[in-house]
């Protein structure tokens, strides 16, 4: 897989002649000697990768290069793209403060229920974003189920910068969490055994050997989360709405300024393509060998 | 020089794992080193686990030096639990496993450090303890960087560390190559002997046994089924697994006064057991190098079955039948002879080699 590099496979797929002629020419590539696959399967394959580059290649192709740093360094630009890294940085870190003891417990207890426990933390991964910042709105809202105790407190989350981290949380925390207990399965108990026998208590044990050995994990898994944190829309805008400055974050600002301004609409769009990718390569780099 | 001052009193392990079959009672004497053998699945790790604290007994206990490391409560024993980090123990893999991302210096500064020690002091400590195990000059290296033998090193010196009052071996020598196995063999015998330390070994290797242990204990399908000084269970094996494990083959015949008689009227020398008297149905342990093919045309003193033929250097192994799970009698045929006679599975005659050393004549029940 030494040709992987950021879009390599997909570059690969889009070009189904030739990916099988040097495939056969190599017979020590993996895969490439034994049993082929039926060709009709590039087909497919290609229109799939074709559909995900060719969008993106058009909104590239339609950036406007020359007015790009006034369009990026605009008022209201800045106020989106600083308050997105705010929020997104907020998020990731309420991610990791919250989400390693989750994947402790998920991959390192044998609680009944565990189970159950472990898709109902999946959920926010498939649930639709608008559904998440619904639900976040009848839990935390004004008239919400905690919304009248927090009212008490003094305390009003939505449509506030807080809601904007909530909701990105929200929607962030699986992949921290599933990320990261793969990892904790991966590694495996036994040099935990070995450190508690040598004489560490638990906290030692998590401090010095279990966190530093899925290390790669959780920094893959936080890098992930930041990501979808950024990307965050459905949740936030019904969660925490559209004030500039306040809740208005990168993705909400593409969506507004698609109407008024389709320039500065696909400059941040280009940004947020480019923070995606960089976030692809960090990741997948670790991942694949 | 490091197992402190207080007379410790051992380790008794009395203890059931019902999940896993296992329902041992087994001792470790002060200072003494306990080989634990068996075959595979018959529950060794389990023990070694239930010493260490990594799994809790169904039923009985688990003492060490007078301490109630694990307790079911159940049998009029105090219900009590030490965790694992609190018992002084010290557990060696075949896997060494150590910290990928601490340097050899840190991993075997890894005990002192959980104790509480400050980080020079347990540096120190841990730097002598390289030093002693020979790996004095792989203190900078991570774990990557090392050899099997080498990394077994740093952990055999990691688990030193921890002065454990009771070091559990499991398999230690079991995953190193036959260049590295020999060198870590003779430091752990320094080790364990030089310092009078207690260690409860499990192995599959007879010269660890010898090497290595004082008394060895058998289990077989999670019960201790025979124990005894290490030299004499593997001299005189009383069940099947130390027989096989010592290289040796069961041969039945009638006690008689001077061994064992075989069906040629031949008498193997050798001494009757405790319980086994002349004319009694006897069997005993014998070793390959006291069969040797009969001449050709001569009915032998006894006919093997043979099953297997094994090329062993200069000798070729003629492995009789097992027989209710003994292995069954062996004889070491010169190569050329082998050759010449044309030998292979099927019956076999073979005699006895005067001048064998004796054995030991067992009732067969």
């Amino acid at each position: 897989m030494r040709a992987a590099r950021a879009p390599g496979p997909r570059a690969g797929g889009s070009r189904p002649e030739r990916t099988s002629r040097t495939g056969g020419a190599r017979p020590g590539r993996t895969g490439a000697a034994g049993a082929e696959l039926p060709r009709w399967v590039l087909v497919p394959a290609a229109v799939g990768a074709l559909l995900v580059l060719l969008p993106l290649a058009a909104l590239v192709l339609r950036v406007p290069w020359a007015e790009l740093p006034a369009l990026l360094t605009s008022e209201s630009s800045r106020a989106a793209l600083l308050l997105s890294l705010r929020t997104a940085a907020a998020a990731t870190a309420l991610c990791v403060v919250l989400g390693v003891p989750m994947a402790l417990v998920l991959a390192r207890t044998e609680l009944p229920g565990m189970r159950v426990l472990r898709s109902l933390v999946l959920l926010p991964l498939v649930l639709p974003p608008v559904v998440g910042g619904l639900a976040l709105l009848y839990a935390f809202g004004r008239r919400g189920l905690l919304g009248g105790q927090l009212e008490a407190l003094g305390v009003s989350v939505a449509f506030t910068t807080a809601a904007v981290v909530l909701a990105q949380t929200f929607v962030a925390l699986p992949f921290l969490v599933v990320s990261l207990e793969g990892a904790l399965r991966t590694a495996g108990r036994r040099h935990e055994e070995v450190a508690a026998v040598l004489g560490a208590g638990p906290w030692t044990v998590l401090r010095r050997v279990t966190l530093p050995v899925v290390l790669p994990g959780l920094v893959a898994g936080a890098v992930l989360s930041f990501a979808r944190a950024l990307g965050e829309f459905g949740a936030t805008l019904t969660f925490a709405g559209s004030l500039q400055g306040t809740t208005r974050t990168l993705p909400l600002e593409v969506y507004l300024q698609r109407e008024t301004d389709p320039d500065a609409a696909v400059a941040l769009a280009l940004l947020l393509v480019v923070v995606a990718a960089a976030v692809v390569v960090a990741v997948r780099g670790r991942a694949v060998p | 020089m490091t197992t402190g001052t207080s007379a410790p009193a051992g380790l008794h392990l009395d203890a059931a794992v019902h999940g896993r079959g296992l329902d041992v009672d087994l001792t470790v004497r002060p200072g003494e080193v306990v080989a634990l053998l068996g075959p595979n699945g018959a529950g060794k790790s389990t023990a070694l686990s239930l010493v260490a604290g990594l799994l809790r007994p169904d039923r009985g206990r688990v003492v060490l030096d007078g301490e109630v490391l694990a307790g079911s409560g159940g049998d009029g024993g105090p219900r009590a639990w030490v965790p694992p980090h609190r018992r002084r123990t010290a557990l060696l893999a075949q896997d060494p496993l150590l910290f990928g991302h601490l340097s050899a210096l840190d991993n075997a500064a890894f005990a002192p450090r959980a104790r509480g020690a400050r980080r020079a002091a347990a540096r120190a400590r841990a730097a002598g303890w390289l030093e002693r195990v020979g790996a004095g000059d792989l203190a900078d290296r991570r774990p990557a960087q090392l050899s099997g033998g080498q990394a077994q090193r740093v952990a055999v010196a990691r688990a030193l560390a921890a002065e454990p009052r009771l070091l559990l071996l499991d398999e230690p020598l079991a995953a190193l190559d036959v260049a590295a196995a020999p060198a870590l063999r003779q430091l752990l015998r320094e080790v364990l002997r030089a310092d009078g330390r207690s260690a409860l070994v499990v192995t599959h290797d007879p010269l660890d046994v010898l090497a290595l242990a004082d008394r060895a204990v058998v289990v077989d399908g999670g019960r201790v089924v025979e124990e005894g000084p290490a030299a004499d269970v593997l001299a005189a094996p009383r069940t099947p697994f130390p027989t096989r494990l010592a290289g040796l083959g069961r041969l039945r015949g009638t006690a008689a006064p001077g061994g064992l008689r075989l069906p040629s009227g031949r008498v193997l020398p050798g001494a009757l057991a405790p319980g086994c008297r002349a004319g009694d149905p006897a069997a005993a342990a014998v070793p390959p190098s006291a069969l040797a093919l009969a001449p050709p045309g001569s009915a032998g003193d006894l006919v093997l079955e043979v099953t297997a033929v094994e090329p062993r250097g200069e000798v070729v192994r003629l492995r009789g039948a097992d027989e209710a799970g003994w292995p069954g009698p062996a004889a070491d045929v010169p190569l050329a002879e082998a050759a010449a006679r044309g030998v292979g599975p099927g019956r076999c005659a073979v005699v006895l080699v005067p001048g064998a050393a004796g054995v030991v004549v067992r009732r067969d029940a």
